[in-house]
């Protein structure tokens, strides 16, 4: 964005009637027998010279101000106005440089029909039902046989057990932006020829799609440049995190440390809280992460009069964070939305803290205090064992702790929680005085409906641009404590037409505590959830989630008396 | 100690003809003035530009011109009464360019209408100029309108 020039139109007259006396005192000064004022001169030079003077005056005291950090700090609005290339340059002397806009990227599963080679042409266009545009990074070939497999655009092409078959390839969105992190299984369509092609859609969740950082995001982040980016303290901390590869835009972090009632992990032998331990709670991206895995789970029982089988299916802490298991299929059903899953008979939460093999990851090597499943709680050394029951698939033949089977489990989650644990578990950064657990938010998920009122005659409401800017707007909520409902109202009015307004709003909410319970949450005014410290509640670990399906736009046609 | 501007009009070629403007005319451009006729010229600018119209001198002008575009003049006496009221706004106007310093020959003191001659084809208003040595100087405007 420009630097905003002075409109001359638009001069304060205070700061004219200046500009105005500084020159008829040069002139004066110049031509001590002039008198200009009120003649030709002063009508066709002297007039349009101080409205000139006083515009350039405004247009350096801008660019002054917007070269001032402390100015810019004083008023943030400064940053918004400046010119980006005033601010990468004051930025530049802190390390900071701007985040480019990007492109989402991801996987598309293609399912087909025939198990037989198949090329996906280099280019080939993928477009979902928004008109998003995702294109082939390259030419891809299916192969049937896993030694056909010898480049890296080869796929196997694997039987999902529905009769079709499936590989994934890789594409990039054609625009930049955050629109196009399209979320897991949403179905792309494509004009191209594919032979035997019965369905594409998203593998998991687009991400990468970002618009190019404004100043005043830039500004914001080159805060936590100031101090030492190192876990000594909470903006060394964000510091840290923002420094990774990719976590240069996270929502934000909460640090609880010595002193916090929310920290639980202040272990000692005598009935005393020792001080050294640090969780931080770190939301890498507005929304949850959809995550789709075939695991492979264990024969411990049977059911149904011996017929059916009980099956436990172990989330490690690869797979953590673990907010909420959605579901469980069979790898045929993984591409069936309408596929209900089993029920889950019983979730037990564990932790692993286990010491990785010589030259893991730092996580794996230094690793923190945890004595229990709850202090591990979304972190990246939580556990999960699932148990459930196949009602559909016989075991005969099968032996009970030996027999395994492959089932495709999805679930919510934070990403990169792994990633920044490594991070601020390496020597170089790491505090020397305790460990830091990373962990992500205590999710409260929330449930909202808009009322909308529309005058009839008016422009029509797009329900689904409104559900996706609710959305958006308490996603991108840190760690606030309170989801106010004009947080919504401001977010769903934003986007609507003319002749529309938001008429009301409700809301209520379900906190995934960290000991495997839930806690309700509603209000009228906004949502605040009860203060738990000891179970890890608080507004320095709750963030609120939601998805545009979790928003319910009602429109109610209201008639205008007339005039 | 006089001081001088660009004169604005050329002077009228006999006493009661009208004034022409000096800018962009052949023959005298770059003629200065000083005194009384410094005066009557910024009193004749100041009369005939409309209030409001200089950008950040909100105040600077008066009302006359908008009076004569409306073309609300049935005799000489409405056009005596617009230029009454237009006399206190061009007071207040040329009093904010005017300093102590500067010569009381160059400042104003009063102004009135003369005479006014109403023709189909022509028109014209005698317009007398008072400074504050008391020397008057005679201003023949010409007026358009109706």
């Amino acid at each position: 964005m420009p630097l905003s020039i002075q409109d001359l139109s638009t001069l304060a007259q205070t700061d004219y009637d200046a500009a105005r006396q500084l020159v008829l005192d040069w002139v004066n000064e110049t031509y001590p027998g002039a008198d200009l004022p009120g003649g030709p001169l002063d009508s066709l030079v002297l007039q349009p010279s101080a409205v000139l003077e006083a515009a350039n005056q405004k247009n350096i005291d801008r660019v002054r101000l917007a070269s001032s950090l402390q100015a810019i700090d004083a008023d943030a609005t400064l940053a918004d106005a400046a010119d980006e290339a005033v601010i990468d340059r004051l930025l530049s002397n802190y390390r900071i440089t701007r985040l480019a806009a990007a492109a989402a990227t991801g996987q598309v599963t293609l399912l087909f029909s025939v198990l037989t080679p198949v090329v996906v042409p280099s280019g080939t266009v993928f477009t979902d039902a928004a008109g998003h545009n995702f294109t082939a990074n390259s030419a891809y070939t299916g192969r049937v046989a896993s030694g056909d497999v010898v480049s890296t655009s080869d796929r196997l092409l694997v039987a999902v057990g529905d009769g079709t078959y499936s590989m994934t390839i890789d594409v990039t969105a054609s625009a930049t932006g955050p629109a196009s992190n399209i979320a897991r299984a949403t179905v792309v369509t494509t004009t191209a020829t594919i032979p035997n092609l019965t369905k594409a859609l998203a593998a998991a969740d687009f991400t990468g799609g970002r618009t190019q950082e404004s100043n005043t995001a830039m500004v914001a982040r080159m805060r936590s440049s100031w101090a030492g980016r190192t876990a000594a303290t909470r903006t060394g901390i964000d510091g840290l995190f923002r420094l990774q590869t990719g976590f240069e835009g996270i929502i934000g972090t909460s640090v609880v440390g010595y002193g916090d009632a929310e920290q639980r992990r202040n272990h000692s032998v005598l009935p005393l809280s020792m001080p050294g331990r640090v969780d931080v709670y770190v939301r890498t991206q507005g929304p949850w992460q959809s995550v789709q895995k075939t695991k492979t789970a264990l024969l411990v029982g049977t059911a149904m009069s011996g017929t059916r089988g009980v099956w436990q299916i172990t989330l490690t802490r690869d797979d953590a964070p673990i907010y909420t298991v959605d579901k469980v299929v069979l790898p045929k059903d993984q591409y069936n939305a309408a596929a209900a899953g089993y029920a889950i008979s019983s979730t037990t939460r564990g932790y692993d803290i286990t010491a990785g093999a010589a030259g893991s990851a730092a996580g794996l090597v230094f690793l923190p205090d945890i004595t229990s499943a709850t202090e591990a709680a979304f972190s990246r050394y939580q556990t999960i064992v699932l148990t459930l029951v196949d009602v559909d698939s016989s075991i005969a033949g099968l032996t009970v702790g030996v027999s395994t089977a492959p089932y495709v489990v999805f679930y919510k989650s934070m990403p990169g929680i792994a990633t920044l644990q490594d991070a601020i578990a390496a020597r170089s950064v790491r505090s020397t005085m305790g460990d830091c657990l990373v962990k992500a938010p205590v999710p409260c998920f929330v449930a909202i409906a808009v009322n909308v009122a529309h005058n009839l005659g008016a422009t029509a409401v797009t329900t689904t641009t409104v559900k996706d800017a609710v959305a958006a707007a308490v996603n991108a909520l840190g760690f606030v404590g309170t989801l106010p409902f004009s947080t919504i109202i401001s977010a769903a009015q934003g986007v609507l037409p003319a002749g529309s307004t938001v008429s009301s709003v409700t809301a209520s909410g379900t906190i995934y505590r960290p000991d495997g319970t839930t806690t309700a949450v509603s209000g009228s005014t906004g949502l605040t959830p009860t203060t738990d410290n000891a179970g890890m509640i608080s507004p320095r670990t709750i963030c609120f989630y939601t998805s545009a399906t979790d928003v319910t736009v009602v429109v109610s046609d209201v008639s205008s008396p007339e005039s | 100690m006089a001081t001088y501007d660009i004169a604005l009009f050329q002077p009228p070629a006999t006493t009661g003809s009208t004034y022409d403007q000096a800018l962009l005319a052949d023959g005298l451009p770059g003629r200065s003035v000083t005194g009384s006729e410094k005066l009557a010229q910024r009193f004749l600018f100041v009369l005939m530009t409309p209030k409001g119209s200089v950008a950040y001198r909100p105040r600077w002008g008066t009302g006359f011109t908008d009076a004569l575009r409306s073309r609300n003049f049935l005799s000489e006496l409405d056009l005596f009464a617009a230029f009454a009221s237009a006399l206190l706004e061009a007071g207040t106007s040329l009093a904010e360019d005017e300093t102590s310093d500067d010569p009381d020959e160059e400042r104003y003191r009063s102004a009135q209408i003369l005479q006014v001659t109403l023709a189909e084809s022509t028109s014209a208003v005698k317009i007398l100029v008072k400074n504050r040595t008391g020397t008057s100087g005679l201003i023949t405007l010409p007026v358009s309108f109706g």
